[in-house]
Formats: C-alpha cells, structure tokens, sequence
C-alpha cells in the first residue's frame, strides 16, 4: 500500500460525458489563468470602460433635447428647433457609433495581442499540449478553446461598449425610434465587431502558433499591424494610388466598416474610396492563411514529431 | 474487453525518423495487469506510448489499445477516456496551479466542474501532493511535478495507464514514493499499466511482466520471475559446521561452487538437476545437514544486460548495422 498521506485510492463513480462544446473547459480555464494578473486587465479595459461613458452620454445628448421638450409640452416646431441645433453639434448617432467602434479597434488589438500571444507559444515552451492531447479532444476542439479565449477580451474591448452603446442609443431615444428606425446599426456593430475580433484573434494565435516565447508573438503581432499601414501610406503618399491602402488589415478593416455602416467617403475619408474587393481580398487572405498555418502547427503539437 | 482480452495488441508496428528506426516491425500482445516496457535510451519505448495515443503516426502495422484503434479518429477520442498518460518530460499547463491543472484536465475528459474538482483533490490527496497543490507550478520541484502528472493521469480514474519514466528526476525518496504509488495501481487498483523505465529496479518493484525493447524491436518478453529463472542454476546452500568434509566431497565430484563464508556456499546445479536432493543425499554422506537453501535468482539486470548483448553479438554476425 502506498504511504500517501490517505493511502487511499478512490475510484470516480460519476460519469464522462461526451459534450458537444468540448473545447469550453479550454476556454474557461485560458480566461482564468490568462485573467490572474490584475493590472493589465485595468490597463487595458478602462480606456474603452471610459470611452464607453463619454460615448454614452453623446449619444443621450444626441436624444434628449428631442425627449424633454417633448415631454414638456412645447410646440413641435420649439422641439424640431432644439432638436436640429443640437443635430448640428452633435454627430448622427451612427456616425458616434462607428466613430466609436474605430477607436476601439485599436485597444482590440492591444487587449488580444497581450492575453492572446502566450496561448499557443505557452502551452508550447511549457509541453501543455502533450496533456491536452492525452484528453478525447480534437485539433479543432484545441484550436477554439483558445480562440474563444482571446476573442472573449476582443469582445470586451469592442463588442461589448459597441452594443453599450446601441442599448443607450434604444432606450434614450424617443418612442424607441432608434430600435425601429436603425435597428440595423445595431446588428451591423455586433457583426463589425466580430468581424475585427476574428481577423485580429487569427493573427495573434497564428503568431503565437509559430514562436515559443510570447514576447516574439507580441512584437510579431504589432509589426503585422504597423508595419504594412505605414508602407501603405507611404506608397499612396510616393504614388498618389489610393489602392495601395489595401495592403494594411488596418485600413481595410476601416474600409470595410465604412462600407458596412454606408457611411459615405468625403474629406479625408475619400482615400478609402479604393476597391471594396481589394479590403475584403487582403483580409480574407490573412485569415485563410492564418488559418492554414494553424492547422500545421496545432496538427504538429498534437502529432508530436 | 474482457479479462483474458489483451489490453495492448501490436502488429509488425514500425515508425522511423530519418534512417533511425524507432521501431521495426514490433509484434506483441499485453495482457492486464502492470507491464515494464523495459529498453536503454533510444530503444523506443516513448515512440511506442505515443503511437498508442495516437499522437504520433506509425510507417506500417496496427497498434490496438484496448481494442480501440489509436488512429481511428473516434477510437482514439474514445480510447483517451479510459487511458491515463504521464508524460516523461516536463509538462505543465502555464499560469495554472495544480488543482486548477487537474481540474481542467479532469474537465476535458468529460468530468462536469464539480465532479472534477472533488476528484482533483482525492487524486491529489493520493499523489501526497498537499498544500502544494496552490502553488504555481513554476514553483514545483521536480517530485512535485511527477507527483501532479500521475495525479492528472488519474483524475478520470483510467483503467489503462501509461507511464513514461515516472521516476525521472527523483531523489530516492521520491522514487521511493512513486514506486509505492505505481505498485499500489497496479496491485490493489487493478489498472493496467505499461510502465516505460531504463531503470531496472523501477520495473522490477512495480511490474508483474516485462518487455524488453532494444532499437525498436522485442529482444523478450514474458513475466519476470520466468524471465530471472532462466539461469537459475545456482543455489545458495548453507549446512551445519563443520563443512570442512562438505567442501572436500564436492571437490571429489568436481561441482562448481564458491565458499561464500565458512559454512555458506554457492553451489552450480547441472542442467536438469533436481533442486536440492542431490545436496540433500550429499550432506547426509558427510555426516552435516543442510541449514538453508535457496534458489539464487538472476537479477533482472543480469537478464536485461545478457539479453542486449546477445543481440549485439547477433547482429555483428549478420553484419546488420547497429
């Protein structure tokens, strides 16, 4: 018998299941350990935190002169009067929101890049793959459980204070008009949002995927990210060739929101009026590649040469 | 599966890296119970482990793991519920402490949080892993490190265990303690282990049968205590002072022996001799008595080095390359 501090060996009597998310324990025990240290966590999230109050508020302002005078009884042309002057200050509440959703992105990348970059590299230096793929789960099971893990801070970043928003927007505007009237914005800001939180939660695991260390991943990641955007604009500077924003994710991440929001190019936005296709062309490309050297690399830690 | 079912079941199971064969054409069957998978560095015995996973892909032939084939998709999804595994070497789950490590392991083997969590800390109890178990693993020694991997190995209470060098970087304490728990899961648990060593005496203390695999291929196999008996052509005999006419009788009839002390020796039997009657029937001549008799066994060491080097002088003769 072994002299253990029980010496006892008890057998499980309860059962294993076969889930059909079996990827979520990976997922919630990578947000876990990923969430221990504190103060990125502040860093990272109170800057959409107050973006997110400052946004809610305009977007209140936007609303509430409509609202008080209405209920005030004033005439309706005071109302459409008061309403007007502050239109004229304030921004459409579309426009607020995608203006909003183009700040955050950035901070998206930030809060993925910092939680995101060990999840591969990690568990690589560290040999946890070796135990994972001891467990009945599969490659894909491996690869969402660590997607959802840094998605879950994109989210938190942009998703999240988008849709914030969207409800202030709801509830502070009068007779629900904006439900009714703009319920699209709404479903567009969830979807733009996840939109930039896959491409840029591929990048990053693809970059972690291929290093063993995190802080490779990490600079990997920002180079991805800076480097073509200054090349772009360097080239369209040289060249006067608006097509060659195309080569950054970044500005075709913006192209494709414009798009998406039908928010018309002037002023200095007229320099993303280059080709849909070629924004969704490069994009798709990264993702497809993304998602390529993934499948190699995770096909590797579980297939161990 | 059944009782008499082999656990393991391997057919002409070759893998190559390179021109290094890691294994060449294994064929075997193992049944329940704990095995020592028995081989120098390099013999394949990790390689093996690893096929049986299926974390890795065999060149040719079928490796069957309680009848589940490790290749198959499903059976290998399958098969990891009821197979333990304890990696040689490090392996931890970052930023993650010991229950939180067996928890989720525990969890991706099907367990729900609670059940998982309950067990984690029976498995860990068992493995003598105590407060230890908050800690972050960077912090672990390294008997703490082995102790969490057979903990992990066994929180969804595997019938199967495979065990790759579990006394690795262990002071003797330790070993002495992970020996302990292996025997106890083999003896009194009723698990099937395939337990890798390098070190004899680990598999010796631990394990009912053996496997001995040089270069990727099956030199013997069988239970030890058959595998030791095969040489077992001396005897230690030990008779009633005075040996002096003992001595002098076993020299008139040539017998090899050694005096091991005044009244102790070691004594060779000839080929098919009956154990002990013709020393009996010798004593009783010289007027002494035999005290004490007793079968001197062949180290599994012995066996194991005369093994290797008969496979050597084997393979010089056909000129294969070594």
């Amino acid at each position: 018998m072994a002299t253990t501090n029980t010496e006892l060996y008890r057998r499980f009597g309860g059962q294993l299941r076969v889930r059909f998310f079996r990827f979520a324990p990976l997922t919630l025990s990578g947000i876990r350990a990923t969430s221990k240290k504190k103060i990125p966590l502040v860093l990272l999230f109170t800057p959409p935190l107050i973006g997110t109050v400052i946004f809610s508020f305009m977007v209140y302002a936007r609303y509430a002169p409509e609202v008080i005078v209405g209920e005030m009884g004033a005439n309706q042309e005071i109302a459409a009067a008061v309403a007007e002057r502050v239109a004229e200050q304030v921004p459409d509440v579309k426009r607020q929101i995608v203006g909003f959703t183009r700040v955050l992105r950035v901070f998206a990348i930030l809060a993925i890049a910092w939680f995101g970059s060990g999840l591969f590299a990690e568990d690589r230096q560290c040999g946890a793959h070796q135990l994972y793929f001891a467990r009945p789960i599969t490659r894909l099971d491996y690869f969402f459980g660590k997607f959802f893990t840094a998605a879950f801070y994109g989210a938190g970043t942009v998703l999240v204070p988008g849709l914030v928003i969207c409800l202030v927007a709801v509830l502070s505007s009068p007779n629900w008009s904006f439900l009714t009237g703009e319920w699209d914005v709404i479903l567009k800001t969830a979807l733009y949002s996840m939109f930039w939180i896959g491409i840029v939660t591929l990048v990053v695991l693809c970059a972690s995927s291929l290093v063993k260390r995190r802080a490779f991943a990490l600079i990997a990641v920002f180079a991805f990210f800076m480097f073509p955007s200054f090349l772009a604009t360097a080239l369209v500077g040289i060249t006067k060739d608006v097509r060659f924003f195309a080569l950054s994710t970044l500005i075709n991440s913006r192209r494709i929101g414009y798009w998406l929001f039908d928010i018309a190019s002037s002023g200095p936005r007229s320099m993303l009026s280059y080709d849909l296709s070629l924004a969704f062309l490069e994009t798709g490309t990264v993702a497809v590649l993304c998602l390529v050297i993934m499948a190699i690399q995770i096909r590797r830690m579980e297939v161990v040469p | 599966m059944t009782d008499s079912a082999p656990v393991i079941a391997l057919q002409q199971l070759a893998k190559h890296y390179g021109q290094v064969r890691a294994l060449d054409g294994l064929s075997m069957e193992l049944a329940p119970g704990p095995t020592g998978l028995l081989g120098p560095n390099g013999a394949g015995k990790t390689t093996l482990l690893k096929l049986l996973l299926g974390q890795l892909v065999p060149d040719a032939g079928t490796a069957r793991i309680a009848g589940r084939n490790p290749q198959d998709r499903d059976d290998r999804l399958n098969l990891r519920r009821f197979v333990g595994y304890m990696p040689e070497n490090d392996c931890l789950l970052p930023r993650h402490n010991g229950v939180e490590t067996v928890i989720t392991l525990g969890q991706l083997s099907g367990m729900n949080y609670h059940d998982a969590m309950k067990r984690a800390h029976e498995v860990l109890d068992y493995v003598g892993l105590d407060e230890a178990r908050y800690r972050q693993m960077e912090e672990y020694s390294s008997g703490m490190k082995q102790r969490l991997k057979l903990a992990q190995a066994l929180v969804h209470d595997p019938d199967i265990l495979l065990l790759d060098e579990p006394t690795s970087g262990l002071d003797p304490k330790g070993r002495r303690h992970m020996l302990e728990l292996v025997h106890d899961l083999g003896y009194q648990q009723g698990k099937s282990i395939l337990l890798c060593s390098h070190l004899l005496r680990d598999v010796e203390k631990t394990c009912s049968t053996v496997v001995v695999l040089h270069k990727g291929k099956v030199l013997h196999t069988g239970a030890i205590n058959v595998l030791t008996h095969d040489n077992e052509t001396w005897m230690r005999v030990e008779v009633a002072s005075p040996a002096e006419r003992f001595v002098r009788r076993m020299e008139e009839l040539d017998m090899a022996f050694e005096r091991e002390a005044a009244d102790r020796f070691r004594i060779q039997l000839e080929d098919g001799a009956e154990y002990g009657d013709e020393l009996f029937d010798l004593a009783l001549t010289c007027r002494t008595a035999i005290t004490r008799l007793a079968p001197i066994r062949s180290s599994l060491e012995e066996v194991f080095l005369a093994t290797l080097e008969a496979d050597e002088r084997a393979r010089k003769e056909e000129g294969a390359p070594s």
